[in-house]
């Protein structure tokens, strides 16, 4: 079970990025590949991953990293690091 | 191409962004009126104990200059650079073919420091692995410039002159240069500077802020200076050039020289002027007006007062940081660009509200009207030493 706050956070961020780099906000899903459905790129997607694991306080290793590709796989990656904490 | 020394350089489209405004218009209305200044405290990640009086650009809206796209996580150096070359060269862009659009040379004397010392400061407060990688890429001093290449698919040439004070008048002089080696046969160049809580914090410390919050170049009663910030960008390209595009010339950067001045005793700011003269092909004599370096601080003035006396006993002396405040690599372009400003007007502004100089200098503090000087001497002078003088031919 994955934290809404998290997800939230996520698409908050990504919005914000979106807008920055006029992206169609129609192309933000959960499900959204992040650079080939979405077009973001290699430092779009590090500023996300570095955003969240400040603002949840988990540090996701680079291992993990090429499996980040949608919002719903990064909410699960922070999620499963958050629970590694408990 | 030709690559002779002798070729002529000339300026023939120019744009600037400071507290005297946007637009040429906006710049020829405030050099005619009384200086403005406001206050800054509040820079994000840290907050001065007290407003500072400044020359600041407190109504700068990058977004209504540049649009939303790409600003986010762009740092304000690089918003006012990208606004600046925005306003003037963008149609000049977009009908150059992108293999023969202008390189870019940019001075700036503090650079990128508000970047690197908030990116420290994250990094110190919120460790190391909690930074934004997205505010990385501000940290590196040619971010500015890199970025408007990347806006105007510039592919010619990118670079950022870093010698503090004369920065951006060192970039006008790289320009020349590497059109006059055969590098290109124009380019953009200026001067850049942001107020920054980091420099602003080391000038309180040194004491070279005004205490009495004013900007009284040669001034009797001056105290120190006023920080300022903006942006300088002139268009340089052979005469050659420019006639086989049909631009009008504005002016002409006739002549150029640095010195160093290891005593402070106004050696170097005398070999600077004279050798900018003498690169020129004119005598001190046939200087119209000189655009002084002075900023309020009280030894500095009084080495330049006396050095200009010297060579330019009875030239009329402007002070354009009155109305711009210091700011450092982006001052001596704002001065060249507000003496092009003066020349396209047929007048030297003065610098508005009077006080006393003591006599001494020609410091023109009332504007004066219908005077056409043909040549104007602007000079950039650091508190260390480093002096640097061009020599600006009007071709209007």
């Amino acid at each position: 079970m994955t934290n809404p706050d998290i997800k939230a956070a996520i698409h908050t961020l990504i919005k914000e990025i979106a807008e920055d780099m006029e992206i169609d906000e129609a192309k933000i899903t959960d499900e959204a590949h992040f650079i080939t459905d979405m077009g973001l790129d290699s430092m779009a997607l590090l500023e996300v991953l570095a955003t969240m694991e400040k603002k949840f306080g988990v540090t996701i290793p680079e291992t993990e990293f090429p499996n980040i590709v949608t919002i719903n796989k990064c909410a699960e990656t922070v999620q499963k690091y958050l629970d590694q904490k408990k | 191409m030709r690559t002779s020394v002798e070729q002529k350089l000339v300026i023939t489209a120019m744009s600037s962004v400071s507290s005297l405004g946007k637009t040429e218009a906006d710049m020829a209305a405030s050099l005619s009126a009384v200086p403005k200044t406001g206050m800054v405290q509040d820079f994000g990640f840290h907050r001065l104990a007290t407003p500072q009086p400044c020359f600041c650009l407190s109504d700068f809206d990058p977004e209504a200059i540049l649009g939303k796209k790409g600003l986010r996580t762009k740092d304000r150096a690089t918003k006012l650079l990208l606004a600046t070359v925005e306003t003037g060269f963008k149609d000049l862009f977009e009908t150059t073919a992108e293999d023969a659009r202008p390189g870019i040379c940019i001075g700036s004397a503090f650079g990128s420091v508000q970047s690197i010392g908030d990116f420290l400061s994250d990094a110190i407060v919120n460790g190391a692995h909690n930074v934004n990688p997205m505010a990385f890429p501000n940290t590196v001093i040619n971010a500015p410039t890199s970025n408007a290449n990347i806006r105007y698919s510039s592919r010619m040439s990118s670079s950022t002159v870093a010698t503090g004070f004369n920065a951006g008048i060192d970039a006008l002089i790289y320009a020349c240069t590497y059109i006059r080696a055969g590098h290109a046969d124009s380019m953009i160049a200026g001067g850049l500077e942001e107020i920054s809580y980091y420099w602003l914090a080391g000038c309180a410390k040194s004491g070279v802020l005004s205490a009495s919050g004013t900007m009284m170049p040669f001034g009797v009663d001056r105290d120190g200076f006023l920080p300022g910030e903006g942006c300088a960008v002139f268009y340089i390209e052979t005469e050659e050039h420019a006639a086989g595009r049909n631009a009008a010339i504005i002016a002409e950067i006739a002549g150029m020289c640095t010195c160093f001045d290891p005593k402070l005793d106004g050696c170097g700011a005398c070999q600077a002027m004279t050798g900018a003269c003498s690169s020129a092909g004119v005598e001190p004599a046939a200087i119209g007006f000189v655009s002084a370096s002075a900023n309020g601080s009280p030894t500095g003035d009084a080495v330049e007062a006396q050095a200009i006396a010297r060579l330019f006993p009875n030239t009329p002396v402007a002070a354009y940081k009155a109305k711009t405040g210091e700011c450092y690599g982006a001052s001596a372009t704002l001065s060249l660009a507000c003496a092009i400003s003066d020349m396209a007007n047929s007048r030297i502004s003065g610098t508005g509200a009077p006080y006393s100089t003591g006599g001494i200098c020609n410091l023109v503090q009332e504007t004066r009207h219908h005077v056409r000087p043909k040549f104007a001497l602007i000079n950039s002078f650091s508190c260390d030493g480093y002096c640097a003088s061009l020599v600006l031919k009007n071709r209007k």
